[in-house]
């Protein structure tokens, strides 16, 4: 899903898409339902969710890389 | 548990429901210049909420033994990097909105955040054997290329 010269190509990739997004109607309608949201807030607010949902997936990439390690070194003995 | 494997299951379609979304959000207000700074903020915001998608995928197909730890710690790695690059987008956003910062500058900050996009999806997830768990994880990639793409979009740097 190449970037056409001029931008996105948003077309073909909402075509491409849609019988998955139909298949996850439920949870898609919760994402409407929270870039709506998302469009009322200030740029201000989103980007300190931001900074703060980057912190939480240092946390667990973190987590999760010392956990797989441990497993390969265990594996390996 | 119902939630977590509800999640699992549905990864795909909401990794795709992301992508139309932001899709959409963007062609809704084409030539809008005003508002590249909540744009880019928003995609900024996309991108860490696909970060952690990822992260959730990922140990779903771990656990399922869909991939190898070797395999998850690289992707862990790569996310990191876009983690980090995400996190300095967002602070450059904020000196952009600011006027500390001009659009080269900040056009400059992103291409670490698509330099890791590109990474993720070349060196983690094409390096992944298993079907589903390629095509799990390849959807998030999709994801996090269409939330670039809105970045590059609004910046007017595609």
């Amino acid at each position: 899903m190449a970037p056409a010269a001029g931008g996105t190509d948003y077309v073909a990739l909402i075509t491409a898409l849609a019988p998955l997004v139909t298949a996850g109607a439920p949870i898609v309608a919760q994402m409407v339902n929270q870039i709506q949201g998302q469009s009322g807030k200030a740029a201000d607010t989103i980007l300190a969710e931001t900074g703060v949902q980057c912190d939480a997936n240092d946390a667990k990439l973190i987590a999760d890389l010392a956990a797989e390690q441990k497993a390969i070194e265990g594996g390996a003995k | 548990m119902r939630l977590r494997i509800q999640r699992a299951s549905s990864s795909v379609a909401l990794a795709c429901g992301i992508s139309v979304l932001l899709a959409a959000s963007s062609a809704l207000f084409p030539g809008c210049t005003s508002d590249q700074v909540k744009k880019a903020a928003q995609a900024a915001q996309d991108i860490s909420v696909s970060i952690n998608l990822a992260i959730e995928v990922k140990r779903d197909l771990l656990g399922q033994k869909l991939i190898t730890n070797q395999q998850a710690v690289v992707i862990d790695q790569i996310l990191l990097e876009l983690n980090s690059a995400d996190r300095e987008f967002a602070k450059g956003v904020d000196a952009f909105k600011a006027g500390k910062l001009g659009k080269a500058g900040l056009i400059k900050i992103f291409a670490g955040v698509n330099a890791a996009i590109q990474d993720l999806n070349n060196k983690g997830v094409l390096q992944i054997t298993d079907p589903k768990a390629k095509a799990e994880l390849s959807s998030i990639t999709a994801g996090l290329a269409v939330a670039a793409g809105v970045v590059q979009a609004a910046l007017g740097s595609s």
